[in-house]
Formats: structure tokens, sequence, C-alpha cells
């Protein structure tokens, strides 16, 4: 009987078990549907001029707005409607605030709309508040994603835009924006038979082109320091390859370190406290990387190798160090520790690897790639796992990131012209950046706070 | 020392064993391991293909019910089923055979709707006077089998091309991975799947490059007239823009292209993004 008794137990237990299973099983009685191919065009994005009392005002606004609209169709990542398409006119905007239907009638996915007042202060200073909404036309409610309002003066009304940019692209996209950026590099003006080289800075659409240098020296590689208040440089301006800083609020110039024979390929660690470059001194002339305090201009040598190496980047995090060295007999990719330890080979394969630059991001490291006679910028995983090309032409050269890792700049060479290129990491959307001379050698800034 | 030998011998022999076959083996297939992931890619573009084709190949099976028998080949799998059923089945058929035909007729109307009046023409004429005869066995019987010798039953050959409906449509479920409860989608609901699937996909702009997303599980409950009765993200992908995208395509679709008789079916849906 026991034995029996068991028996039913066990029948009764597992009898239990199955029913629990199917009504689990009934439970789940849904279809799933596994997206596997999202629309991928540009995000189809409705920006409303900002509207203003006065002429002057609503001419601003609609400045304003167009610098936004040409930083996210430049992005490659939104399409902005013709403001012709825009159902819902201004008296409208201004009797009955935003009717999200009349907006959903031409597909838009975003809606900006904003206001601008421009006042003038005790001091006569003319300053523009502008405050903007963004809108979600198939949210839950009317209420908008974002509203901000930003107070400048009026002569930084690009900047503002920019700044609205950078908010609009992390609300949309989830990543951080890189509009308000500036982009330093060498500009190359020709005077008769003369090439002079200029070190030149302007915001990331070309806007705000400043030169600081007069073009009597040749200049290189200049690169930002994380606060953007600093640009590190090569110059020949005593006549020999050296590094100087640049103090940007200061103007003030001041030489890295005269060291003997060549002084190159500098770069900041990401606390800005430390300075990485390439130097000759020493070693009968051959390219070992150094590291250098910049408080203590203590230096520290972190390659021991009779191969040449050269172009070291940071990590993000400031652990690890990117460089080029032909160790392994011709030019590769190598990854150390920030102290010049545990040397590790990236690249392998064929054609030529140079100039890594670690994204700030820390997911992808951009380099140069010469493979039969033809150069490409490519991105490479940091276990060196995937490796992709972006671009490929007669020469390409020197890449850069936007702060956000998502957009290379680099230079690229067509005839004996050399004209600076963005392109997305995905490798699509690459297209020209429009600047007053020949350019080489960009660097981006980090974003500005 | 004749134990120390054989024991020997059989070590030898166990060695040897051992060498030519066991350790080849798992030698080479080390090789081949990296096949898999390049395979997958050509396979999803082979699976759609195969989704959009089958509900051809049930219309040919139907229209050319009568001329069958160009299709040997599947026969052999009803016919074995049937001698040893056959006596048992005979009671049932009048009343199971109505259903799986009424079943195709149904599928037939809505899928293609190009075909449409040509199969109305062929359904009458074909199905009713089978379906009539039904009651009578051997008449059945005697009449397929002048008609064509390989097929013997009208309603085996309905049951085999169900047979074959089911598992093309388990088998397209399974490649598209679009999982329900067993077999309780059909060819016709696979595409009226896919058409919903193209549909929600073409409203949804994914938030570009984000390239290590985490998977989105968003649940809608909907409306008899297509529209949503609730929506909820049951799986966050963790970037806010992302799920909110997701959401607003889901939005955007209504009212979402649903089939009115097919409401239960599609009631509830769960829209998933693999990362």
């Amino acid at each position: 009987m026991k034995v029996m008794n068991k028996m039913m137990q066990k029948i009764y237990i597992s009898l239990l078990a199955l029913v629990v299973i199917f009504t689990c099983a009934n439970a789940e009685a849904r279809v799933r549907i596994n997206l596997t191919d999202p629309n991928s065009d540009p995000l189809p994005t409705a920006l409303v001029p900002f509207d203003g009392e006065t002429g002057d005002e609503q001419n601003v606004g609609l400045q304003i707005r167009n610098i936004i609209a040409s930083n996210l169709q430049n992005s490659g990542l939104f399409n902005v409607v013709d403001t012709k398409a825009h159902l819902q006119s201004r008296n409208s905007l201004r009797t009955s605030g935003i009717l999200l239907n009349e907006w959903r009638l031409i597909n838009v996915e975003a809606v900006m709309t904003g206001h601008i007042e421009i006042i003038t202060d005790g001091n006569q200073q003319r300053k523009a508040k502008v405050e903007f909404r963004l809108y979600d036309p198939y949210g839950s409610s009317d209420k908008p994603i974002i509203a901000k309002s930003y107070t400048a003066d009026i002569n930084f009304w690009r900047h503002i835009g920019h700044r609205i940019s950078d908010d609009v692209y992390t609300a949309l996209t989830g990543e951080s924006g890189y509009f308000t950026t500036r982009i330093v590099h060498i500009a190359e003006e020709k005077k008769g038979d003369k090439k002079l080289k200029k070190l030149c800075v302007m915001d990331q659409d070309g806007g705000n082109y400043q030169c600081l240098t007069d073009g009597n020296h040749l200049v290189l590689t200049p690169r930002f320091n994380p606060s953007m208040q600093k640009i590190v440089y090569m110059s020949y301006a005593n006549g020999f390859p050296r590094l100087y800083l640049l103090d940007l609020p200061t103007g003030k110039q001041e030489i890295v370190g005269d060291f003997e024979g060549l002084n190159s390929s500098p770069r900041f660690s990401p606390d800005g406290k430390t300075l990485v470059m390439t130097l000759t001194k020493g070693h009968a002339g051959n390219p070992e990387i150094y590291s250098m305090d910049l408080e203590t201009k203590k230096l520290k040598r972190l390659t021991f190798n009779r191969g040449i190496d050269t172009s070291p980047s940071f990590s993000p995090d400031g652990k690890k160090i990117v460089f080029n060295s032909n160790r392994g007999g011709k030019p590769a990719l190598y990854i150390m520790d920030a102290d010049g330890n545990r040397v590790k080979r990236l690249t392998f394969g064929a054609g030529l690897y140079y100039a890594p630059v670690w994204s700030p991001r820390g997911d992808n490291i951009a380099f140069v790639k010469s493979y039969k006679g033809r150069f490409s910028i490519g991105v490479i995983d940091p276990d060196g796992s995937e490796i992709r090309q972006l671009t490929e032409s007669f020469l390409d050269e020197s890449p850069t990131w936007a702060p956000n890792g998502r957009v290379i700049i680099f230079a690229r060479q067509m005839g004996d012209q050399t004209k600076l290129y963005t392109i997305d990491i995905t490798g699509y959307n690459e297209r020209q950046l429009i600047t007053p001379m020949d350019a080489s050698d960009p660097a981006w800034s980090p974003l500005l706070k | 020392m004749r134990r120390g030998l054989l024991i020997s011998f059989f070590l030898h022999i166990f060695v040897a064993f051992f060498v030519f076959i066991n350790v080849p083996e798992s030698f080479f297939p080390k090789n081949e391991v990296k096949a898999i992931s390049i395979k997958l890619v050509a396979a999803k573009n082979v699976k759609k293909t195969v989704a959009k084709e089958t509900p051809k190949a049930v219309r040919t099976q139907q229209s050319a019910a009568p001329k069958a028998p160009p299709k040997p080949k599947e026969k052999p799998k009803p016919k074995p089923k049937e001698k040893p059923k056959a006596p048992t089945i005979v009671k049932e058929i009048p009343k199971k055979a109505p259903q799986p035909a009424k079943k195709k007729i149904e599928v037939a109307e809505k899928e293609p709707k190009k075909v449409e009046p040509k199969k109305e023409d062929i359904a009458p004429d074909s199905r009713p006077a089978k379906l009539d005869k039904t009651p009578d066995k051997k008449n059945v019987i005697q009449d397929a089998n002048k008609d064509a010798t390989p097929v013997e039953d009208p309603d085996d050959f309905l049951k085999a091309l169900s047979f074959i409906e089911d598992l093309k449509a388990e088998e397209s479920a399974m490649f598209e991975g679009e999982k329900t409860e067993e077999t309780t989608i059909n060819v016709a609901e696979q595409a009226e799947l896919a058409v919903l699937k193209k549909h929600i996909e073409r409203n949804w702009y994914k938030t570009p490059g984000t390239k290590f997303s985490n998977a989105v599980l968003l649940r809608l409950k909907i409306n008899r007239d297509g529209t949503l009765a609730s929506l909820e993200v049951i799986e966050s992908s963790g970037s806010a823009s992302l799920d909110s995208s997701l959401v607003r395509a889901a939005r955007k679709s209504v009212p979402l292209p649903i089939p009115s008789d097919k409401y239960d079916l599609f009631k509830e849906i769960d829209l998933y993004w693999n990362g």
C-alpha cells in the first residue's frame, strides 16, 4: 500500500506539474514579432523658426534655427523637413499652442518650437534669450520631451544654436552631441610660390574661423587639451622641430621641452595632466615614446625598442596607450599600459598601419592604413576583434574623433589640394567640411562646457 | 606471463583503436567551427523567400487537386498511415472531411487576391462533388482509382496537404522567429504576420548606430479596430531614446493591419528587437 501511495503521489505531482506547464504555456499565447529590419532613413524632424515680437528677433530666430537644421542634417541622422511643409502656422502656434496631430500628418517624429527675445541690459549689452521645446508627435501627452532656455550675448547666437543642436541630438539619439566643439587644424595659404602653414581654429561647422599663428614657421600636429584651453603643437619656430604649448585665453606660447633631435606627435592624457610624445634624444635618432608630467616637467621613457615607436594616443580611461611601431618588421599598431608595460600587438595582416587615435567613447581606435599605394581610414576594436575600413582614396590621413566617438574627421589630399572630410563610424555620410583654405592635421576639441 | 602478454596485447589494441578512430575525429572538426557565423547571414535572406513562396505552393496544390499525381514524393507518407487506420477512420470521414476543406478554401480566399475568381470557379466543380460522395466510401475510392491511381482518397489527399502545410508553417515560423503556440499559425497567418512586421518596421526609425544596444520587448494589446488598447515596455534596452523610438513606431503604425476575423490570434503582440 505504501508503495502504491508513493506511486500515486508521484503521479499526482507530475500531473500537477503538467497542468502548471500548460497554463503557463497558454498565458504565453501571444504573437511575437521579431523586428529585424528597422527603417534606416534619417529621422524626419521639424524645426520651427524661433518666434519673436520684432522683425529683428524673428530674423535672428530664423538664423539660429538654420544653424540647428544644418547641424542635424549634416550629422546624417536627421532629415530636417522644409519649413514650407509645416502645416501649423506661426499664428496658430501662438494662439493655440502646438497641435500634435497637425505634425503627425506630415510624418515627423519630432518637432521643435521656440521663442526668442532680445534684451538690452543696463550696460547697453544686447542679449538673446532663446527658449525651445522639443515634442514627440506620437507621445502620450502634449508635454515636451525637453524644454530649455539659453541667454547669451547676441554675438554668440551661433553658439546658442550649437547648444540647442546638442540638446536635440541627445534627446533623440541617446548619445551626447558634438556640435558645441571646435576644430583646430593646419591651414595652408598659398602666397605666390610660398606655402604658409598656419595654425587655425574654427567651429565644428566651419564658422568662427580664426588663425592663431602667422605662418612664418612650419607648424604640425596641433592637439587640444581636455579643458580646451590649451593647444599643443609641433613647430620649427626656432629652426628645430619642437613642441609648443599655446594657452588660448592669454595667447601665451611656451616650449614644452627643448630636447635634442626630433620632438613630435604630442597628445594629452584624458585628464590633461600628462603629455605623451615622441623624442629621439639620446638614442641615435631612434624615436621612442615618452610621457611628461606637465606640472613637474618630469620625463618618463615608455618604450625601449630598436624599432621606431611613435604616435601615442591614450585610452579614455587613461590606463592604456595605443601607438605605432615597426618592431615587427613593418608599421603596425600596438597597445601598452600607460607606464609602458605589457605591450601587445593590435593589427596583423597585409598593409601598413599608422596614426592610431583612441575614440573618446573607448570602443574603437581609428587609424590610417596604407595598402597597395592607397590610403584608408579604418576603425578597430581595442581587443583587435573587429576591424572596418571606412574610407579609401589616394591619400587619407590624420583621423581624429568627435567627442561622442561617432564621427571622424580626416584630411584628404586630392591633386594639389588637401581638404577636411567627416565620416560617420558606420561608414556612411562622408562629406567635405568647407574651409577657406586648404586644411590638414585636424584635431577635434572636447565638448565645450 | 601469459596474463601480462594478454593484457599488453589488449592494451595495444585499445590504444590503436583509440588512435585510429577517436583521435583523428577530435582533431579534424576544429577547423570547421568558423563556418557557422557566415551561414547565418545568408540564411536570413533565404528564409524570406521561402516564406513568400509558400502561398504559391498552396495555390497550385489546390487548383491542381484533380491533377494531383505529379507529386509522388509526398504521397508515400500519407499512404502507410492510411492503410492501417483505414477501417477506423472511415466512420469519422464525413465529420472531418468538410473541415479541412473549408479551412483550405478560407486560406485561398484571403491570401492571393488576384487569383480569387479562378478559385471560386474551380472549387464548386471539384470539391462538392467529392465531398458529397464521402459518405459512400466505396464510390470515392473507386472514383479516385479511376482518375489517378496514386491518389486513393480525396480526404487523404487533403490530409496530406494539411500535413505539408502545417510543416511549412512550422518551418517558416521557426525561421522567421515568430514563435507561437505549437502550430496555431498557418501559412496565411504567417503572411499576415509578415505584413504586420513590415508595416511596423517601416514606421520604426531606430535610433541609429547604437552599437551595443540591449534587447527591447514591447507588448501591445490591440482593439478590434486595430488601435492600441495598451502598450507596455516589458524589457527596456536601457536607452530611453531607443525605447521611445519603438513606442513611437507602434503608435505610428495604428491602425494595425490585422484581419478582423483573426482578432483572437492578434489581440496581443510582442514586438522584440534583439539588440
